[in-house]
């Protein structure tokens, strides 16, 4: 609950920093303002992850149409369908039906049948390799039970080193109940990816969480803080020339190991010297209340707490939380949420639905319904906390200048088929998306939703197609080049047509 | 702690649509995938096999990609087990472990997940992001409370009118080395010391002293196995000795730190021959510490240690923390007993019918006259239960939320009992047939199953196998009445083992479990083999075949003796030496 204020003290250190930067000393004041407020656009990219595909069948508007205008309400009122708990804000949608996950599909699963004869294998755990990378999966080993990782780099993280590399977290990486058990299945659990092989984990522990992207902003203007900003700078310091001075003396494999080693430390040492953009007056930071009587301060009790199954939905509550804050503050701009991970199995008492969800969605189980209706009724109460923040130092509401992309791994569960997946966007990210439609991408529509889901139309647009527009809505908006495809190239044929306001 | 998932439930099942399920899974893992020599990090790796190690050999599982995401290729040398690899970062386990065991206290920190290696084990892979920050986090954390007042004097045993930088230097002198496993310069003697002065001439001696433990925790050379010495003999193969071989004797056999006996040792030279190296394992496998390195293997090789956090209705209210933590505690005790007494072996691990359980475990268990909440050796119902497998810790993990599940269970045995592993499911499975209401939970199975060949090639062997122990409910309690209220039905048909005295008409999980604990041989061999796996932190590959003979045959006439076979790997060819490429 306090307002955070730079200190003369820690300005002088962040000049230090990036004084070599910093061609002209003109005024401290005005100095400041240059260093620490990050030249970028205000714009956002929030993806909402759930598990095990949806049912088309109830996802989809049931409207033989290439377009269909949403914006009322009015389609949005079947009480089976799973956008239904987003009525209220349907004029902030733009649903698109018909963009599938090119590169998971199962032609590029083994060798024999794949256009580049490398096996790429995996069912199930393709869909989320390939989401935000626009990749194929890297061959896995099978005595680790393993279907390899994805082969590049998602959307959020070339966002954050093209664009907005600057800010205090360029992206953040959250999990409610994500699986930790990465020696089975390690593709399931990760969406973001720095690159081959090399994804980011979520923080499944709010109270963790909280400490890594406030605990800077909370503890300081005390003397305490600068004590521990202190400290921080002289450990990671001899740190850092740990790393210089073992450089001789190691393999180049090795050295390439520690060199990224390095680089995260040094990004860690400019994340916690350098100062929010904005005020986060009122940071509301998770406590006893939900937990009730384990020792919040103990990671290892606050972990295992998170990951109790009948704790989900206030875990999801205080990650939500936690997220809002960080963006309303201009911590972070590109946020990747999961509701637990590929092929979970979790069962969800809360909603009396006490079946599997990896089962269930083999079984186009009924009950699905209440599952998906439950994450965009999640979905639904992110848009109106967004929408209920003035965005500082930007026109409109927070979410005016954001974009929410709420999906699954997969289309269809049943079949562990990507084509046709559910692309549920929410924002226009400041204008740049069209809001309140429908788009059908081709015109494959019968009676037969199921049929539909897994039969692949003309133009065969996908992902990455959807991906290169989102690149674009923040490329136009910090004035930099247009990218025109995204990850594998195969599997892109440029932005998506019909989505620009 | 972890929420399991794996990929069915009991309603519904996928099919393995594979051309075939008896090893030879085209393209599916099983081309041997070549060992990807100098291939870069962005190549595709070789495809590991899903070995079918027959009777005790090993799979020819590639070794393409190293396991280690985003760093180069592998090297390998003809002729020999060797192959090159990046730096190991310490896994979680063995951070919280050495910095507990180098500061004296408790460790309770927050880091980002291991990941795995090909051989399936946790490993320090590349640092992301967020292993920097949680290292950063973890370190402020354990560096407070080791120069709290009560703590201080312990590490840094100066009067309070003597601490200055002499007591610091002191401390260095002392701490540094046994953190990095090493004696260590002048420079970082320098470093360490400049950081100390900063921070206490403005804020103190503790100030300083946590500065500088902060530091040590988080450099490299505290959270990497560099092997400086020998990295520094030049490329090819060189022999691991001194401290190098301390480390990874300590982390090996103890998951921890080196003690200062085996500090002393390397630097005296005492690690330096192949009989040293086995002298030295001897004296660290007679103590306890032993039981805790061997812990960290089975809880990733069996996934047993790490139970499902909660079940749901109706076995929430049975399902406590305190059961879990006595299914844990008991599951330990029984494992012990099969790897340390002088009457343990693998057949013991199969099929004994002693077990550990307290007042709260034993009605699970199915023993009754139990009282207190200490654990009590006790003889189970032998009809009904044989050895680890049956027991709770195994049951409940392989299971969903609320009932059993026969076709985790199945493929578990599969894979990290027999050493057969199944492929993944892919992506086009057939369409399911709904099972019909009134049938029991093995029928659905059966029904949704049935595509001879769709499902088949893999179902034909997995379901006989898991419906074996349709006999215990999600929490592992015996039963003879299913999740859909029908009678329970054990008898099977095994097929494919490649084992005639297996693959025959069973009746139930404990006549299995005797066959196979018979059977000692091909057991103990994929015992050997994941121990290899874990050990060389990676899957198993060609060149390393005549060390996991010899260690199985080791374990063989040693009279299963599993101490026999950690002494045994102390003197392979991948332990003793290290293959450099610079």
């Amino acid at each position: 609950m306090r307002k955070y204020n730079v200190t003369r003290r820690r300005f002088l250190r962040d000049l230090g920093v990036s004084a070599a930067a910093v061609p002209f000393v003109v005024g401290l004041d005005s100095l400041y303002a240059r260093a620490a407020v990050p030249l970028v656009p205000k714009r956002r990219l929030i993806v909402i992850y759930t598990a095990n595909g949806m049912l088309y069948a109830n996802w989809r508007i049931p409207q033989s149409a290439p377009e269909i205008d949403i914006s009322t309400g009015k389609v949005l009122t079947d009480p089976n369908n799973l956008l239904t708990p987003l009525n209220e804000n349907a004029a902030r949608l733009l649903v698109l039906d018909r963009v599938s996950s090119v590169g998971a599909r199962q032609t590029y699963q083994t060798a024999a049948t794949a256009p580049d004869k490398i096996n790429h294998p995996g069912g199930h755990q393709k869909g989320l390799g390939n989401l935000l990378t626009g990749q194929v999966l890297l061959g896995g080993v099978s005595t680790n039970e393993d279907a390899g990782l994805a082969d590049g780099m998602s959307v959020d993280r070339k966002l954050a080193t093209t664009i907005f590399s600057k800010t205090a977290w360029p992206t953040l990486e959250i999990g409610v109940q994500v699986d930790e058990d990465t020696t089975n299945r390690y593709v399931d659990k990760r969406i973001s990816y720095d690159g081959p092989r090399m994804p980011r984990a979520p923080q499944n522990d709010p109270f963790q969480l909280f400490k890594n992207v406030f605990g800077n902003v909370m503890s300081s203007g005390s003397s305490g803080n600068n004590q521990r900003l202190d400290m921080d700078k002289s450990v990671l310091d001899a740190v850092t020339s740990d790393f210089t001075r073992l450089k001789t003396k190691l393999s180049s494999q090795d050295n390439a190991l520690l060199d990224q080693h390095a680089t995260s430390v040094r990004s860690l040492e400019q994340q916690l010297v350098q100062a929010p953009v904005v005020s986060c007056n009122n940071i509301t930071a998770p406590s006893s209340t939900s937990t009730g009587s384990i020792d919040i301060n103990n990671p290892v009790a606050t972990h295992a707490w998170a990951m109790q199954r009948a704790n989900f939905q206030e875990v999801a509550r205080l990650q939500m939380s936690i997220m809002v804050q960080a963006i309303a503050c201009g911590v972070t701009n590109l946020v990747t949420f999961m509701f637990a991970n590929s092929e979970t199995d979790m069962q969800f008492p809360w909603l009396n639905v006490l079946k599997g969800h990896h089962g269930m969605s083999h079984a186009r189980d009924a009950d699905l319904v209440k599952v998906d209706q439950y994450y965009a009724g999640q979905v639904n109460s992110l848009i109106n906390t967004l929408k209920a923040i003035p965005d500082s130092g930007a026109s409109g509401s927070v979410m005016d200048n954001s974009l929410i992309m709420y999906t699954s791994c997969l289309s269809d569960g049943a079949s562990h088929h990507s084509d046709n997946m559910m692309f549920t966007l929410a924002g226009s990210n400041g204008g740049y998306f069209r809001q309140g439609k429908l788009i059908r991408y081709n015109n494959v529509f019968t009676a037969d939703a199921v049929k539909d889901q897994n039969t692949i139309g003309t133009p065969d647009h996908s992902n990455s197609d959807l991906m290169v527009s989102i690149m674009n809505s923040f490329e136009s908006a910090a004035g930099v080049p247009l990218s025109t495809t995204f990850g594998d190239p195969r599997f892109c044929t440029g932005p998506l047509p019909s989505i620009k306001a | 702690m972890r929420a399991r998932s794996t990929w069915s439930v009991p309603s519904f099942v996928i099919c393995l649509a594979v051309a075939g399920c008896n090893g030879s899974i085209s393209d599916n893992g099983m081309s041997p995938g070549g060992p990807g020599i100098g291939s870069g990090g962005n190549g595709n790796p070789g495809n590991g096999g899903s070995g079918n190690p027959g009777n005790g050999g090993s799979g020819n599982p590639g070794t393409g990609g190293s396991g280690n995401p985003g760093t180069g290729g592998t090297v390998t040398l003809p002729g020999s087990a060797l192959q090159s690899a990046p730096a190991y970062r310490l896994t979680n386990q063995e951070f919280t472990n050495s910095a507990s065991d180098l500061l004296g206290v408790p460790v309770s920190v927050a880091l980002e997940a291991d990941a795995p290696s090909s051989g399936g084990f946790w490993i320090g892979g590349a640092a992301s992001d967020g292993s920097v920050r949680a290292y950063h986090t973890a370190a402020i954390a354990i560096a407070t409370q080791a120069v709290a007042a009560a703590n201080l004097a312990k590490i840094a045993p100066c009067s309070t009118t003597a601490q200055n930088a002499t007591c610091a230097g002191t401390f260095i002198d002392t701490f540094a080395p046994k953190a990095f496993r090493r004696p260590i310069d002048a420079t970082e003697r320098t470093a360490l010391l400049n950081a100390f002065n900063t921070i206490s001439g403005k804020y103190g001696f503790s100030a300083g002293m946590q500065t500088v433990i902060e530091a040590i925790l988080q450099s490299p050379s505290f959270l990497y196995h560099l092997e400086l010495e020998e990295q520094a003999l030049g490329a090819g193969k060189q022999p691991v000795t001194g401290y190098s071989m301390a480390s990874r004797l300590s982390y090996l056999l103890w998951a921890t730190t080196p003690d200062d006996t085996l500090l002393q040792h390397a630097g005296a030279g005492m690690l330096s021959t192949k009989d040293q190296v086995s002298a030295e394992a001897t004296r660290m496998l007679a103590d306890a510490r032993a039981k805790n390195g061997v812990r960290y293997f089975y809880e990733q090789w069996l996934k047993a240690t790490d139970l499902p956090n909660s079940k749901t209705s109706p076995f929430d209210t049975k399902y406590t923390t305190t059961l879990q933590a006595a299914i844990k505690q008991s599951f330990d005790m029984q494992m012990d007993d099969a790897l340390w007494a002088d009457t343990g072996s693998v057949t013991a691990l199969l099929t004994s019918r002693t077990a550990y359980v307290n007042q709260e475990l034993a009605p699970i268990m199915g023993v009754t006259g139990v009282t207190g909440t200490g654990m009590q050796k006790v003889q189970v119902n032998q009809a009904q239960r044989a050895g680890i497998l049956t027991h709770p810790a195994i049951m409940a993990t392989f299971a969903t939320e609320n009932t059993s599940h026969p076709i985790k269970r199945g493929v578990f045995i599969w894979g990290k009992v027999m050493c057969q592993p199944l492929p993944d499911p892919p992506a086009n499975v057939p369409p399911f047939v709904a099972p019909s209401p009134g049938q029991s939970l093995r029928q659905d199975f059966e029904t949704l199953t049935k595509d001879p060949t769709g499902c088949q090639p893999c179902h034909a062997r997995i379901n006989p196998v898991g419906f074996l122990f349709e006999s215990y409910d999600t929490i592992g309690q015996y039963r003879t009445t299913d999740d859909n209220s029908q009678p329970v039905n054990t008898a099977v048909t095994i097929v494919g083992t490649g084992d005639p005295m297996l693959d025959t008409a069973t009746a139930n999980a404990p006549q299995f479990l005797d066959r196979l604990g018979a059977d000692d041989s091909a057991v103990g061999a994929c015992m050997v083999t994941h121990l290899y796996r874990f050990a060389a932190k990676r899957a198993e590959a060609d060149g390393d075949t005549n060390d996991i003979t010899t260690l199985t045959n080791t374990l063989k006439s040693s009279n299963q003796s599993f101490k026999q076979v950690l002494l045994g790997l102390t003197q392979t060819e991948i332990f003793l030496n290290r293959l450099n490429v610079l």
